[in-house]
């Protein structure tokens, strides 16, 4: 049998695409659902599964405490973490993008290296940084400022201070790379025209930078608030889960349910859920980008 | 005068009489690049310094930031010695064989050295990066460069993967790693980057896109199969994208520490950052000065490398980032 000329390029196409698309049915797509099937059931891997419909779903969101809080702690932490990484990404895409001065590579550098270091060393520097007794924070606060000594650890709020510091800290490299870049991309004429109408610095900002900058600003919110939303390493180093949970983001409940409880059909039901919750609002982003969002086309 | 400075950056161009007001613009960004390098890089560096330090120094109040009195011990601590059991480590030490300032590591790093977890970082990422290469290679020629039906629905079935929160991942493929009887092996994971690699597959795609399609069509002409073109032609021309992916692999493979924490149970399968993770729950708390000094170590051993192979390849970094979001 011989084939087309196209046909063979088409048996091509799909052989090349082949692992791809079994290792994303195999890894992705099969697991996707079997988390959602699974949801349903009370199980613990070993046994056999129980099949108890939405009893998960209904323990989850009247009786217990821990995944409530972790929800909680959650969207707390989103609400500072997203506006505050994108913020100082941007501030500080702005401020360097300034082709004066010298030594901005090392700024840059310095920006992208916490992102670049694993979760486990970032804990340990900041762990040190935070120490109630020998860290750096508390002495600068006896020393400089007279105050008193902090745990940092003890109190839930404190606790969610030290994971949302770090994050940022962290997370500032991931959302100045992408508006750096885009920063980047404005074309010059924009600029030429505007300094031939005499606008001044902040009409420039407002008018011409940051209208152009949306599409940019729109993808790193969509990413930033998809990789936070996922954040794990780092609670769980910093703090365990913090005080009695406060800062145990859901990622982390997951997997204390998961792997410490044994009750694999209700972190099924808690992923799930949380599932459901990132593409709502990815798609809610999704929706309205056309309001604010500006594509040059 | 406004015309001449259109290369610039918008900053600088400013109507002329604002000279003072340029002046200022560059002082704030010296004070920003200053106090940026300042917050980011005094922590990495009193990290690297307090690894240094002698148990006493570690704890000391004020904390300093220079070592007193440069030690090795927790580098000896966590490097050398901690292959040695507990109670040979008593008797090595009181028979004065071991230097004074090392500490026994305790736990499951008897058996285990720092060693051999380099050796399983790095076995780990060179099958992962050659997997990834070749497959997301392959699949970005065919979905930038060969036509066949279903082409498009692919691509953004590939891309949706991503977006996938790993989370509702996690249990059932470690369900099915335990089917396959993988725990405990490295094998779930290098598996993702074999067989998913959707981030490269779409990174080639862009990158070979951008490729004339002449070059190929002049191949096909002369008999070349896809496959002799991919390796010939296309591969050849994207040394920057390998490198790009390369170091986005090595920088995900080595500090990943959910895989090696769900799938590696034996001490001698870990990998760097799952050893610091350890150490940092096994060898008492916070206010325990021999596991700080042991974390610090084995976290500045974690993160030189890492920071020494960004530094040199930095440049790809960026581009390659960059190379995504930049408008075609």
């Amino acid at each position: 049998m011989k084939l087309s000329y196209r046909k063979k390029n088409y048996l091509y196409g799909y052989l090349f695409v082949l692992l791809p698309l079994i290792g994303t049915a195999v890894l992705y797509v099969y697991p996707l659902l079997m988390s959602l099937f699974n949801s349903f059931f009370q199980w613990n891997a070993i046994n056999p599964r129980h099949f108890i419909g939405l009893e998960n779903y209904e323990w989850m969101f009247t009786k217990d405490k821990q995944v409530l809080i972790s929800f909680k702690a959650t969207l707390t932490y989103l609400a500072f973490h997203v506006p505050l990484v994108i913020g100082f990404g941007l501030f500080f895409a702005l401020i360097l993008n300034n082709k004066r001065l010298r030594g901005l590579w090392m700024a840059r550098t310095a920006i992208i290296t916490p992102l670049v270091t694993a979760p486990v060393a970032v804990a340990a520097i900041w762990l040190y940084v935070f120490n109630p007794n020998v860290g750096l924070l508390n002495t600068i606060i006896l020393e400089w400022f007279g105050g008193e000594k902090i745990n940092w650890f003890s109190k839930p709020a404190h606790a969610m201070f030290v994971v949302m510091v770090v994050s940022i800290w962290r997370g500032m490299g991931y959302s100045f790379i992408f508006l750096f870049a885009g920063l980047q991309s404005i074309p010059t004429e924009f600029y030429e025209a505007a300094a031939l109408d005499g606008a001044s610095g902040a009409q420039r900002l407002r008018r011409i930078t940051l209208p152009l900058l949306t599409p940019t600003i729109f993808l790193v919110l969509v990413l930033v608030f998809i990789g936070a939303a996922q954040e794990f390493e780092l609670p769980l180093l910093l703090t365990g889960g913090g005080p009695r949970f406060a800062t145990s983001l859901v990622n982390l409940t997951i997997y204390r349910i998961a792997f410490q409880y044994g009750e694999m059909g209700y972190a099924s039901s808690v992923a799930t859920i949380t599932f459901f919750f990132l593409l709502g609002v990815t798609a809610f982003q999704f929706v309205m980008q056309k309001k604010w969002v500006n594509y040059m086309e | 005068m406004a015309v001449k400075n259109a290369e610039h950056s918008y900053i600088t161009r400013i109507e002329s009489n604002s000279r003072f007001l340029r002046m200022l613009r560059d002082v704030a960004g010296y004070v920003s690049i200053a106090l940026i390098c300042a917050v980011i890089v005094l922590p990495f560096c009193w990290m690297g310094l307090s690894s240094f330090k002698s148990r006493a120094e570690l704890f000391e109040y004020p904390p300093t930031f220079l070592p007193g009195r440069w030690t090795l011990g927790n580098y000896l601590s966590l490097f050398v010695y901690s292959r040695i059991p507990g109670k040979e480590f008593r008797d090595l030490k009181t028979a004065g064989k071991i230097p004074e300032d090392v500490w026994p590591t305790a736990g499951a790093f008897n058996e285990s050295t720092m060693f051999q977890s380099y050796a399983n970082v790095i076995k780990i990422f060179a099958f992962s990066v050659v997997g990834v290469i070749i497959v997301g290679g392959l699949a970005g020629y065919s979905l930038a460069k060969i036509k066949f039906p279903g082409r498009e629905t692919i691509m953004l079935l590939l891309i949706a993967t991503i977006m996938i929160p790993w989370m509702v991942l996690l249990l059932p493929q470690y369900l099915l790693f335990r089917d396959l009887g993988w725990i405990n092996t490295h094998l779930p994971l290098i598996a993702p980057s074999l067989l998913g690699s959707a981030f490269s597959a779409f990174f080639f795609r862009q990158h070979f896109r951008t490729i004339p399609n002449e070059i190929i069509e002049s191949g096909l002409m002369d008999g070349a199969t896809h496959w002799r073109i991919f390796w010939s032609l296309m591969m050849p021309l994207s040394k920057a994208v390998m490198a790009t992916i390369f170091l986005f692999t090595l920088m995900s493979k080595w500090n990943e520490l959910i895989g090696p924490l769900v799938y590696l149970q034996n001490p001698k399968k870990f990998t760097p950052v799952l050893v610091i993770y350890y150490l940092m729950r096994a060898v008492g708390n916070e206010n325990d000065p021999t596991a700080t000094g042991l974390r610090l170590a084995a976290a500045t051993a974690s993160v030189v490398p890492i920071i020494i192979t960004f530094l040199l390849g930095q440049k790809y970094f960026v581009a390659g980032i960059t190379q995504g979001s930049v408008k075609q």
